[in-house]
């Protein structure tokens, strides 16, 4: 179930938070109505993967709670152990056998494992928490608001990336307490806006531009106007996409009166590439900081060691975002801009704000182009087409949608930004908002599609 | 990173009182909005529908694929029904029936896998008081051994469903405006209606070019034919029917480069599918499987055809009295 398909909005989201709301003065049913939706919403996909899910997070606080009990520390590494061996199974192993065979040059046989949804997200919360008890960081919750931290429907399939300190003690908190008419005012407008981008910009932009022009790049070199239209138009679509999903999860959290992490903050508006990992994908970028980059050395042990730990965690970086060789290849290339930007940065030299914002949007974009490629062979065609060294013909499409992209992308700010700084008690914006949601589900129905290209026979 | 925990405890920018009143415009907007919208498809009948006691003239200017069969398969003026896929488009309902007696009503459409055909057939018997003779094109979708016969993911079903608020969910969408302004402006007279009689001339609506490609045959390597699921399908739609109406399948003809070679793998499980077809008509009575897949000098001349699973207008009026002639057959 998509949060902006029709049967989310319109039958399932109403029914669980009239539901929750009806069972609020008893936090153990808020709890138990939080994990049915959850449960529910998650099944949607693929109820074969529950028992996965469940079995993880069981498994998780299992392994806390003998700690707790124990003392042991193996207990909370055969946890971390789990889990990531869960994450290779299910979305890596295939991954690795190609690799190894393309090593070997033998036929290896596959697993062709589906992916279990939002297994990289709820996985790494897990881990986060386990972890977070070896430092002494985590108590052992009941196993009811452990669950629901990492169950909860409107993070569970793609973030933000909630840490068990920042969302476990709300689920004590009755939805009903003051401020609950802002929170849901809030809801509302963060869930329309997100609905507005997803809908009425980032999937028109997928559908128009860099879905077909993407495709064709895998059969032959674009020209130089199609490569940067096709570019262009994805770094649009997966910012607007991204970020519209996290401002609905926001604004769907904040209707059950909880508060889930700002994801991104206008990222396209950094002048710099450090700044733009400060705006991008913050959850995921301060969970690999913390996680991943300081126990790896972080920048207090050397030259050496700061850029084998910035390389190195962005490479897995990558690799969480997909089970792909391109997929770590930009997080490299994203590694070694940042150990560049740092080393610039020491000589306190600034660049000019503008050029230092054009540098780093050309630096992104390249980047944007491996991560999007069928292939890095793609990837490297599509790259000499934007230089320009085989001509600079073409067209340049869809030039208004690509504009409302850049405007959207750069005028709204993030949901945080938004809930504390855009809702007000008008009954005019309440009306615009609510038409703006009627158009989104309007849009979204497939009933009867008007061009329906429908010939394939 | 820590949140900010003081909205969370409650504390807010605006009267309490005028954020709800806020909310519950949102709210309203959205479901009033919503019910307008509803209460227009009930008035209005863009896909003319009939579900719903309206003003409107029965009657569409539609010819879209997966939407034209709404209105068409419920014209009153029609007993019996031609069905099948794009290649099946082209055969002229007027001729056939001219030539059998029936009053044939093309519900053949692009893109129709088998459960969208069995779709059509459902919707024109349940706005009929009987199916009085059906044509089934026959072709490589019925060959298909995937048992659980998946259709057209985006296939308006909704449309042609039984349950009217299956109906009203599949119309909420954008697209179902233009459908109202189409059945407005036709109310109006200044939009011309579609002919349900004819067909829609496939031939000159599309730019057809020759492939380089060669069908696929749909079956497993190496699986025997021995029931084919679109018939186990057919069959329970049949049982539906108030009578059993003669039955007519034919498979298309394929352009000669097109056919497989008889001792060829594929050309074998073409030939068990046939097989197949041919013995569910032979055990039913009033029924024939007309094979039209076969070699033969019209398969090879490439005027015949639009491309190579196509046949042309010049051919398909051949092929419409050799239907003719096997309705009258089995009626």
């Amino acid at each position: 179930m998509l949060f902006q398909s029709q049967g989310f909005v319109l039958v399932f989201l109403p029914i669980a938070v009239a539901a929750y709301y009806a069972v609020a003065g008893s936090e153990r049913m808020r709890h138990v109505v939080l994990i049915a939706a959850s449960l529910f919403f998650y099944g949607w996909w693929d109820a074969r993967f529950i028992p996965l899910l469940v079995g993880q997070i069981a498994a998780s606080w299992l392994a806390a709670y003998a700690h707790k009990r124990t003392g042991r520390v193996a207990f909370l590494y055969a946890g971390v152990a789990l889990n990531l061996a869960s994450l290779a199974t299910f979305k890596y192993l295939d991954f690795l056998l190609a690799s190894v065979q393309a090593v070997i040059g033998v036929a290896l046989p596959r697993a062709n494992i589906i992916l279990p949804i939002g297994i990289s997200f709820f996985s790494f919360q897990l881990i986060s928490y386990l972890i977070d008890r070896l430092r002494g960081d985590a108590p052992v919750y009941p196993l009811r608001p452990f669950a629901l931290f990492v169950l909860l429907f409107p993070h569970l399939i793609a973030g933000p990336i909630v840490r068990h300190n920042e969302l476990v003690p709300q689920f004590a908190l009755d939805p009903r307490r003051p401020g609950r008419w802002f929170r849901i005012c809030a809801g509302l407008t963060l869930f329309t806006i997100g609905l507005a981008k997803k809908v009425l910009v980032a999937d028109d932009l997928a559908t128009h531009l860099v879905t077909p022009l993407f495709e064709e790049a895998s059969h032959q070199a674009l020209s130089f106007a199609q490569a940067w239209n096709a570019t262009i138009a994805f770094a649009l679509q997966i910012f607007l996409d991204f970020s519209a999903y996290t401002e609905m999860a926001i604004g769907i959290a904040l209707l059950f009166g909880l508060l889930l992490p700002d994801n991104f903050r206008r990222p396209y508006l950094a002048t710099d590439l450090r700044d733009f990992w400060r705006r991008w994908h913050i959850t995921l970028s301060t969970f690999i900081r913390d996680y991943l980059y300081i126990p790896l050395g972080g920048s207090r042990h050397g030259d050496a060691r700061y850029i084998a730990a910035t390389l190195g965690s962005m490479a897995i970086c990558g690799l969480w975002h997909g089970a792909g060789w391109t997929y770590v290849i930009w997080g490299v290339w994203h590694g070694f801009g940042l150990v560049v930007c740092r080393f610039w940065q020491r000589l306190e030299r600034p660049l000019p704000s503008v050029l230092g914002w054009l540098l780093t949007m050309l630096f992104v974009l390249v980047g944007w182009v491996v991560f999007r490629a069928a292939s890095f062979t793609t990837s490297v065609a599509l790259l000499r087409s934007m230089t320009g060294v085989d001509g600079f013909g073409g067209r340049f499409e869809h030039v208004g949608l690509i504009a409302a992209g850049i405007l959207v992308s750069v005028l709204i700010p993030s949901a945080h930004e938004i809930k504390d700084g855009w809702v007000r008690p008008t009954r005019l914006g309440a009306i615009a908002l609510g038409l703006l949601a009627v158009w989104c589900i309007l849009k979204v129905g497939k009933g009867a599609p008007l061009n329906f290209v429908y010939f394939q026979f | 990173m820590r949140i900010d925990t003081s909205m969370v405890r409650g504390e807010s920018g605006g009267s309490e009182v005028a954020l709800k009143r806020t909310a519950l415009a949102w709210l309203a907007t959205v479901f009033a909005a919503l019910g307008a919208f509803l209460l227009m498809v009930i008035v209005v009948d863009p896909y003319d529908s009939g579900r719903f006691p309206t003003f409107m003239p029965s009657g569409s200017a539609d010819e879209r694929p997966p939407t034209i069969n709404v209105s068409r398969g419920r014209d009153p003026r029609f007993n019996a029904v031609l069905l099948g896929s794009s290649r099946a488009v082209l055969a002229d309902p007027r001729r056939i029936s001219a030539l059998t007696g029936y009053r044939f009503v093309q519900l053949a459409s692009e893109g129709a896998l088998v459960p969208e055909q069995m779709t059509f057939l459902h919707w024109f018997a349940r706005n009929h008081a009987s199916v009085d003779a059906i044509v089934v094109a026959t072709d490589m979708i019925w060959c298909d051994l995937n048992p659980e016969l998946p259709g057209e993911r985006d296939f308006p079903y909704g449309l042609y469903a039984d349950n009217n608020f299956e109906y009203l969910r599949t119309t909420l969408s954008g697209a179902t405006f233009d459908f109202a302004k189409e059945r407005m402006l036709y109310a109006l007279g200044r939009m011309p209606g579609v002919d349900h009689a004819r067909f829609v001339d496939i031939e000159t609506k599309y730019g057809w070019r020759w492939p380089d490609w060669v069908p696929n045959w749909y079956a497993p390597k190496g699986a025997a034919v021995t029931t084919l699921p679109a018939l186990t399908r057919f069959d329970a739609d049949l049982k539906e029917l108030p009578t059993q109406p003669p039955i007519v399948l034919w498979m298309p003809p394929y352009f000669h480069d097109a056919l497989p070679s008889a001792d060829s793998p594929d050309g074998l499980r073409l030939a068990e599918c046939k097989a197949a077809l041919r013995r569910w008509a032979d055990a039913r009575p009033h029924t024939r499987f007309l094979d039209l897949a076969v070699d033969t000098p019209e398969a090879a001349d490439r005027r015949n055809f639009l491309e190579p699973i196509h046949v042309s207008n010049r051919f398909m009026r051949v092929i419409e009295v050799q239907i003719a002639a096997a309705v009258n057959q089995v009626k």
